[in-house]
């Protein structure tokens, strides 16, 4: 479904990726786990068009995006859920679930996506006149899912939706995680909470200083004692 | 005496704010959307003002109703101006994008009155329509036709500009591009196309502004740029 082939991003003068090739096939989740700055970020973010590649190239559905814009690669069906969050302040949790649903074909279907996200996170049914800027931090992790979900993508990609979460908020979103790849969404999963991550994909691919480093069933990791070492301190 | 002093300045008083909160919602937007500090907004609604004077003296077109005309004039100037000048710094980072339109615009800011100087003169005009001075009395307060008939404009577009902006998925786009101009992106949105229509949008209501403050002002031509920016920024 999505192939990522050999490529290499810049920032300016400085190379921060090299070489790197994934692949995410229909319905998996996949999870990109390594350590901060080791790139995951600069690979999300090259696939949804916020980055360009210097050399190589990206298809989704074997139609190459690693030229089109980024708003056009969301109309393709995939959705990134930056780290950031970026969720609009200042506009209501409707508002901003509203214009996850831009696209023309998305917003066709809104009124069933509303739906299906209020199923997922019941929370945010109860606040949609609130401001998303009185959000919690749990709270807008699940607005900016919530968001990129009314898009109805067949790639949802996550960027470390655990970041600065509570243990059991971060249960919660992982659940949820969870139960959108069981309705045949494919993921994308970056995360420092790397056991969490490698319970619930199907593949990993580890990235170290710009390069994958290592790819193979999940599972496999979480057994290998090099990366429990590195990335899960001692067990 | 000084009861009706004191409510015939607020009436005045309205009248002028009202003109200078619609300008500023001009310069608001185009900052807020595209992170284009336009310092030659001013400009732009003194070049409106003068085709509407023009409009008046050689055809005899009332500029109330000459609105429509002016305001595609000035559309076809701004799509001009982003096309050939501020389109380029479009694709730098907000800071670069900022920094270079803003050196974009005091040019404009510089070479516009000096345009319209070489061209018109720097002579005051006015646009004098037979009702232009004259003025209507309630309750001893004077009213004139003219401030009224822009306080009304100013009022119409601004709530017409609140419900497109907080009722339509256009509206709303432009919101969130203005709040946070990646994530816009990320939700779909062409962020270009959206700014750029954005900066139509508010170019095409310039000459709305011109008139109403030709009008109003009376003023010299080619300065009123400078003194419309000053009291909008405010």
């Amino acid at each position: 479904m999505l192939e990522v082939q050999n490529i290499d991003v810049f920032y300016g003068d400085i190379q921060a990726l090299w070489d790197v090739s994934l692949r995410v096939s229909e319905g998996e989740m996949v999870a990109l786990i390594g350590a901060n700055g080791a790139g995951k970020t600069t690979m999300v973010e090259t696939i949804s068009g916020l980055l360009r590649s210097k050399a190589g190239a990206i298809t989704f559905n074997n139609i190459r995006i690693d030229k089109k814009e980024s708003h056009k690669i969301v109309q393709m069906g995939i959705s990134l859920v930056p780290e950031e969050k970026g969720i609009f302040p200042g506009m209501s949790v409707l508002e901003n679930l509203e214009l996850g649903a831009f696209p023309a074909e998305s917003r066709k279907h809104k009124d069933e996506s509303y739906q299906s996200v209020y199923g997922l996170f019941s929370v945010l049914e109860s606040r949609l006149q609130q401001s998303a800027g009185t959000l919690s931090g749990g709270e807008r992790t699940m607005l900016a899912i919530g968001r990129a979900l009314m898009a109805r993508p067949k790639l949802l990609v996550l960027d470390e939706p655990s970041l600065g979460l509570a243990p059991l908020v971060v249960k919660n979103i992982f659940k949820v995680i969870q139960e959108i790849q069981d309705s045949n969404v494919s993921t994308l999963l970056v995360e420092q909470n790397v056991r969490a991550a490698l319970r619930i994909a199907a593949r990993a691919y580890i990235v170290e200083n710009g390069r994958i480093a290592d790819h193979g069933k999940a599972e496999k990791f979480l057994h290998d004692e090099k990366v429990i070492e590195a990335y899960l301190g001692a067990a | 005496m000084t009861l009706a002093f004191i409510t015939q300045s607020l009436v005045s008083g309205i009248n002028v704010g009202a003109l200078y909160g619609l300008t500023a919602v001009g310069l608001s937007l185009v900052f807020g959307v595209m992170k284009i500090l336009n310092v030659a907004h001013g400009e732009f609604i003194m070049i409106g003002a003068y085709a509407g004077f023009w409009l008046f003296t050689l055809l005899d077109c009332d500029p109330f109703l000459g609105l429509p005309l002016v305001g595609i004039a000035l559309f076809l100037l701004g799509m001009i101006c982003y096309k050939v000048l501020f389109s380029h710094v479009a694709k730098f980072v907000e800071e670069v994008k900022l920094k270079n339109s803003l050196l974009i615009a005091f040019g404009l800011f510089l070479i516009f009155p000096q345009i319209a100087q070489t061209l018109w003169t720097g002579d005051e005009r006015a646009i004098s329509p037979a009702y232009s001075g004259e003025s209507f009395a309630v309750l001893g307060i004077r009213i004139g036709y003219v401030p009224l008939g822009a306080l009304l404009v100013a009022v119409v577009v601004i709530l017409g500009l609140h419900l497109l902006l907080n009722k339509t998925y256009y509206g709303k786009a432009v919101r969130a591009t203005s709040e946070n101009w990646r994530a816009a992106k990320l939700m779909g949105i062409n962020v270009e196309r959206t700014c750029y229509e954005d900066s139509q949008a508010i170019f095409q209501k310039n000459p709305l502004f011109s008139l109403l403050w030709h009008s109003k002002l009376r003023t010299d031509g080619s300065s009123l740029g400078p003194r419309v920016r000053m009291g909008t920024y405010v």
